[in-house]
């Protein structure tokens, strides 16, 4: 297994099961990992520079991805996202934001369902800005 | 004249007739001021001339009555006495009935003068009668003696004085007269000059009126070239400026409801779009929502069966059981997604939702793309893939990445799946208008049954679980307006699939969304 510095990830999906399969496998390789399904929740005790990343559900109730990011960037400029959505087209969701976060050719963008080693993958590249490598997992 | 009215009644305008009239009247009433002023002083003249006729009548008698006294002191003959008391008469006569006198005509003196001018015919009368019965006629007693004659004298003197006087009279009259005339002829110069020019003043106002619609007229063309169409022309005539004036306005009322009618249909349309549009977008939301429901329970399986099976083999080297069961649990995971992402597709495609998203995407790159995300399923189907692109640097398209990249996806996979332990061939080729991709295998080829409808999206076979790829691909293909094809090889060994595609025209290359 690649040896990374422990990174801290924030994980918000509405869905309780798919954020704990994702903490679950993300703590596997060894990162540490705070989930919500309460987008509200989690705003509350986001703090700057508590995070290395975040990943987001956008269909949630209330506030939705999008609207979560915009709280979440207002607090930690710096921070990076991830999306991870089950929706086929996110602009016919919710156009508004889709013009503030144009999502149509995103590197930090994913499609649910997501193997284990796409979200992997994704994520070391986000937070290591190298390559990830499959024979290194497996 | 009549040639006039003949004119008039060929012109068939009532505005022409209109004022043709109003010029008339005016040229009527200018003429008739002006003989009314002529006649008026002509009458003046004339009277004057009879001032001069009457005005003779003293110097004429006086003439006489010298005569008469010198015929009887005897300086005188009878033929003189006679010629100057007949010029008197002449003299009167020409008063009475009017003739000629000294080279001046005049007329007989008007009925107003009547009883002056019979003072004067008796006082002529009686002085005539003097001279006729006593010295005319009874010469040689009056010539004998003395007295008889300064009496007869007496008379006559006393005669002419009268018909002097009377015939002095008559010239005052007339005097008078004709200084009443001039005072008369001034008042109605003014008079007719008054009159003359309010009657010009009306003709103009008349004919301005008639001629107003067309400055009104005018005036609503210019607000409807504004684009004024509830502009109304007040005017009525029965002239044709009347009946211009009516369909102009009956043509703006039929414009206007024309284009009422017009936009009211254009809203119509809108609405009915916008409709459409609505429909359009709840029917996508409902296609998305609901892969979005199918496609969550998938990833915790998903997610958690690879994560139990990577923390499987982490622990020990060896294959066993459950290892196969977590991977038949993967795999079909992924299968369900796939046919799930075809279904939706199928229903986009019923539902004209598919759109492209099309941008400037190199083929090369997408088919590579799709060969090495296979190297997984090509090593474990034991497929040998030919593939060798190295003369083309890029193939440029104008298409929609993703769905490309399905076609390509769907085209491989089919290949793989049905060529167990043999090769697969991709190719690409170019020429000035297309690109073609051909997938060519040594499988199990296609079924001769199916070959006709190998595209429709009601065949399905075995192995694949849904045949809906090939028609979605189909619909994809031909959404870019490129073609695709199958058939089986001619050496009898499996299948070729192919598709082209039309190259970037950079015209035309702008990120248009389209639907299918």
């Amino acid at each position: 297994m690649a040896q990374v510095k422990k990174r801290r990830i924030l994980i918000v999906d509405d869905e309780e099961d798919v954020g704990k399969t994702f903490k679950m496998i993300l703590e596997n390789y060894g990162f540490d990992v705070d989930c919500f399904t309460d987008p509200i929740m989690a705003l509350k005790q986001f703090k700057p520079n508590l995070y290395d990343l975040t990943i987001l559900d956008i269909k949630m109730p209330y506030p939705n991805g999008f609207k979560l990011y915009n709280q979440l960037k207002l607090i930690d400029s710096n921070i990076k996202t991830l999306f991870i959505t089950a929706l086929s087209s996110v602009e016919s969701y919710n156009t508004e934001n889709y013009k503030v976060y144009p999502l149509r050719g995103q590197r930090h963008y994913v499609k649910k369902p997501v193997s284990k080693n796409d979200l992997l993958r994704q994520v070391y590249s986000m937070l290591v800005g190298q390559e990830y490598e499959d024979d290194l997992l497996e | 004249m009549n040639l006039f009215l003949a004119l008039l009644q060929r012109v068939n305008s009532r505005v022409i007739l209109k004022i043709t009239l109003l010029v008339i009247i005016e040229i009527g009433l200018i003429c008739g001021s002006f003989y009314t002023l002529t006649y008026y002083q002509s009458q003046g003249t004339s009277i004057g001339n009879l001032i001069n006729a009457a005005g003779k009548n003293r110097y004429l008698t006086s003439n006489s009555l010298l005569q008469t006294e010198k015929f009887l002191d005897g300086s005188s003959n009878m033929l003189r006495l006679k010629t100057a008391s007949d010029i008197l008469g002449t003299n009167i006569q020409a008063l009475t009935y009017g003739g000629t006198i000294s080279g001046i005509n005049i007329r007989s003196l008007p009925s107003d003068f009547s009883s002056y001018l019979s003072n004067v015919k008796r006082d002529f009368s009686a002085y005539k009668a003097l001279i006729d019965d006593k010295v005319i006629g009874q010469s040689h007693v009056t010539l004998d003696t003395p007295e008889i004659g300064m009496v007869l004298k007496q008379d006559l003197e006393a005669s002419a004085s009268n018909l002097i006087h009377s015939s002095d009279i008559l010239v005052t009259a007339l005097g008078l007269y004709v200084d009443n005339n001039s005072q008369n002829l001034i008042i109605l110069q003014i008079f007719l000059a008054v009159l003359n020019i309010g009657i010009l003043v009306l003709i103009l106002y008349l004919v301005t009126r008639i001629l107003m619609p067309i400055s009104v007229l005018t005036q609503a063309t210019r607000e409807i070239k504004k684009g004024n169409f509830s502009y109304h022309v007040e005017h009525k005539s029965e002239d044709e400026l009347g009946e211009l004036t009516e369909s102009f306005n009956s043509m703006i009322i039929s414009i206007r409801s024309y284009i009422e009618e017009q936009s009211r249909l254009t809203h119509e349309l809108r609405m009915a779009n916008e409709e459409i549009l609505q429909r359009e977008r709840m029917k996508d939301e409902f296609i998305n929502i609901a892969a979005h429901e199918m496609r969550t329970p998938v990833q915790p399986i998903l997610g958690l069966s690879e994560l139990l099976k990577s923390m499987r083999t982490e622990n020990k080297a060896v294959v066993t059981k459950e290892d196969e069961m977590l991977d038949m649990i993967i795999s079909n995971a992924k299968r369900l997604l796939l046919i799930e992402e075809n279904i939706l597709n199928v229903a986009r495609i019923e539902n004209k939702l598919l759109k492209l998203n099309k941008e400037q995407c190199d083929l090369l790159e997408i088919v590579s793309n799709v060969i090495q995300d296979a190297k997984n399923q090509i090593g474990k189907n034991k497929v040998e893939v030919r593939y060798k692109p190295s003369e083309l640097r890029t193939i440029s398209v104008y298409a929609d990445r993703a769905k490309l990249t399905q076609v390509v996806f769907n085209l491989l996979n089919n290949a793989i799946k049905f060529t167990k332990g043999g090769s697969i061939t991709v190719d690409l080729e170019m020429d000035d208008k297309q690109a073609i991709v051909s997938i060519k295998d040594t499988g199990v080829g296609i079924d001769p049954r199916v070959e006709p409808n190998l595209f429709s999206k009601y065949i399905t076979n075995s192995s694949s679980g849904t045949g809906l790829g090939l028609f979605i691909s189909k619909t994809i293909i031909e959404a870019h307006g490129g073609k695709i094809t199958a058939f089986n090889n001619i050496d009898g060994k499996g299948a070729t699939f192919r598709f082209s595609l039309p190259l970037v025209d950079i015209g035309i290359s702008q990120n248009v969304e389209r639907t299918i």
